[in-house]
Order: C-alpha cells, then sequence, then structure tokens
C-alpha cells in the first residue's frame, strides 16, 4: 500500500495541539507584553504629541480668526482704512501721471535730434525717479504725512513739466529755424 | 473568521494592547509549532514573537482576502527564514546546476506504513538547504512561486531543491523501514 505523504501534512496548522508539539516556556506571554510594550511607546507618545498639535492648532486657528474678525468690523470707520484708501488713490495718481510722463517722453525723443539732449534728460529723470523711489518708501513707513504725499506729487509734476517745457523749447526753435 | 475574531483585529488596528494580547494566546501554539520546525526552541520562541510585534504594526497590510492564521504564518516563516539567512545558510544552489529532469516529477508516494513521525524524523536528516524548502512545501503547504519569494530564491532552484530533497528522504526512510523489518 502506498500513501501520498502530502495528504499527512494536509491540516497540519489546523491539527489539535498533540504531545509531540513543543510546549512554549511558562514566562513567554510576560515576554511577549515586555516587547509590545517596548515596541509601542513612540506610538502613543506620537499620538498625544498629534493631539497636542491639534489643540494648539485650534487655538492659533480661533485667535487668527477673531483678530481678522476684529479688524474687520473694525474696517469701517478706523482711520487705517482711510489711509489704505489714500494709498490707493495715490496709486492711481501716480499711474496716471507715470502714463502720461511715458508719453511725453517718447513724444520728446521723437522731436529731439540731439543725443546729447536726450541723454541729459535722461539723467535728470532718472535722478527724479531715484528721488521719487525714496519719497515712495517714507510714504510707505507714514502714510499719514500730507508732506510727503505733496512731495510725491510735486516730484511727479516736476518731471511731466520738465517734458513739456524742453519740448516747447524746441518747438520754439523749430519754428524759428523754419520761418528764417 | 468569526465575527469576534474580526472586531478583535480592528481592534488591534487601533492599537489595543488588550486586543494584542488576546490575538498572541489565539494564535501563540500554533506560530510556535510552525516556528520551531525551522528553528531550535529557543530561536523559535524569539522569531514567533517578533513576527506577533511586526504583524502589530503592518496589520494595515493585512486584507481579508487571506485568513489571519495565513497572514500570520507567512510573517512567522519569514522571520524564522531571516535569521536561518542570518547564519549565513545559503539556499543558492552553487554545485549542481542542471540535473536532468527525471520522470518521477512529484511522486510523493510513500509506503503507507511510514508514520507521519518516521517522516519528520527524516527531514530532519536532511541538509539545511533541502530541508527548508521540504518543509515549506510538503508540512507547511506553499508551492513554487510562494518558496521563491520566501526564500528569495529562483522557482528553478526550489524545485531542484525539493526534487533532491525528495529523493533523499525516499532513500532514508527506505533504509528505515529496511532496518525496522530485518
Amino acid at each position: 500500500m502506498k500513501q501520498d505523504i502530502r495528504n499527512l501534512f494536509r491540516d497540519e496548522d489546523t491539527d489539535p495541539v498533540d504531545a509531540s508539539r513543543k510546549q512554549l516556556p511558562d514566562s513567554h506571554r510576560q515576554d511577549f507584553y515586555e516587547q509590545l510594550k517596548a515596541s509601542r511607546p513612540p506610538r502613543t507618545s506620537k499620538l498625544n504629541r498629534n493631539y497636542l498639535i491639534k489643540v494648539a492648532a485650534i487655538i492659533t486657528m480661533f485667535l487668527a480668526l477673531t483678530i481678522s474678525l476684529f479688524q474687520m468690523v473694525d474696517h469701517t470707520s478706523n482711520p487705517v482704512v482711510e489711509a489704505s484708501s489714500m494709498e490707493t488713490q495715490i496709486n492711481l495718481i501716480e499711474q496716471q501721471y507715470l502714463a502720461s510722463i511715458d508719453q511725453e517722453w517718447q513724444r520728446f525723443i521723437t522731436v529731439a535730434n540731439d543725443e546729447k539732449l536726450v541723454e541729459r534728460y535722461k539723467e535728470k529723470l532718472d535722478d527724479l525717479d531715484a528721488d521719487y523711489k525714496e519719497i515712495s518708501q517714507q510714504f510707505k513707513a507714514d502714510t499719514d504725512n500730507i508732506l510727503v504725499i505733496e512731495s510725491l506729487v510735486e516730484n511727479l509734476q516736476t518731471r511731466l513739466q520738465l517734458l513739456k517745457d524742453i519740448q516747447e523749447h524746441i518747438n520754439v526753435l523749430n519754428q524759428k529755424t523754419g520761418t528764417v | 473568521m468569526s465575527k469576534d475574531h474580526n472586531i478583535l483585529i480592528k481592534r488591534c488596528k487601533a492599537g489595543n494592547e488588550k486586543a494584542m494580547l488576546q490575538i498572541y494566546d489565539l494564535y501563540c501554539d500554533a506560530m510556535y509549532h510552525v516556528a520551531c520546525r525551522y528553528l531550535n526552541e529557543e530561536d523559535a520562541k524569539d522569531s514567533m514573537q517578533e513576527s506577533f510585534i511586526k504583524a502589530f504594526s503592518k496589520l494595515d497590510s493585512f486584507s481579508p482576502d487571506f485568513t489571519f492564521g495565513s497572514w500570520l504564518k507567512r510573517i512567522v516563516i519569514n522571520q524564522c527564514i531571516d535569521h536561518l539567512k542570518k547564519k549565513r545558510l545559503e539556499f543558492m544552489e552553487t554545485d549542481v546546476i542542471n540535473l536532468p529532469m527525471e520522470e518521477d516529477a512529484n511522486d510523493w508516494m510513500f509506503s503507507s506504513e511510514i508514520s507521519k513521525q518516521d517522516i519528520l524524523d527524516a527531514i530532519e536528516k536532511l541538509p539545511t538547504k533541502h530541508q527548508t524548502v521540504v518543509k515549506l512545501y510538503l508540512i507547511d503547504g506553499y508551492d513554487h512561486e510562494e518558496i521563491s519569494s520566501i526564500l528569495d530564491i529562483p522557482i528553478k532552484t526550489s524545485r531542484t531543491h525539493l526534487r533532491r530533497g525528495r529523493l533523499q528522504l525516499r532513500d532514508l526512510l527506505k533504509t528505515q523501514y529496511n532496518e525496522a523489518r530485518y
């Protein structure tokens, strides 16, 4: 008679514990519990830390929300708003001026046929621009100072006037040479 | 798997140490038995316990496609094999690469007078690299694909080891049987 010995082991794992099985030492459970404990602490402390981080995040969120809400409510009557709207107004004016300055500059370049003249005026304008940047810094630091705002506008006006004047001068010269 | 068992595993996933100990109590004897096939008693106990720790830490990768027992058993076996490998046990076939495939490709028919214990005793006498493959195949019921992934060897090598192990087993049992008889 022959048998397929594979069948002998088919139910190996579900077999009831037989006498031939080796028995675990008595202390195995305690051993394991200690190992399990040792493998766990980082995880539990991590959980605690996560919890703390969450609580901290919620508190900061709450603080941030109240502050921003407070500011929004305050906005309508606060001089800060006026200042910031003043800032946007200045920006608008500045852009208009810069646009017309640029326009005049282009016109000046086409009219002027003297390179030295163009160079000299470019220098003047660049100087004024540098001044303007300095004053803008002051304006940012102190948006309420009317003197600063005035000097800003003045600077822009000077540039524009400068360009207009020189163009007029060139026109007069051209007319003169034309009539001569 | 019973409903209670599933609940127990869910609790383990949530990090409940009590549930982990309950799972340990349920499976430790069977897993120790498995580990003892590959390692001596002390190493078997250590590897078995390490496997439980490992299993609990990667419980998320356990899919209900397997039974929990077979999933755990695979971890235990991998742990045991790792332990064997640390002892620089070589599973790769280096000496004989190509033995001609014999006709008795998978003949496990042995005399029915041979008992399970005889077979287990004979397996212990095999050279370790053949022994491991024979145990994985015959006792733990893994196929060559699984064995090749457990031992990290090509399927072909696993087949060769198994065939050589089986032939040696036949020789051992034949002499033993004859000695007993005469």
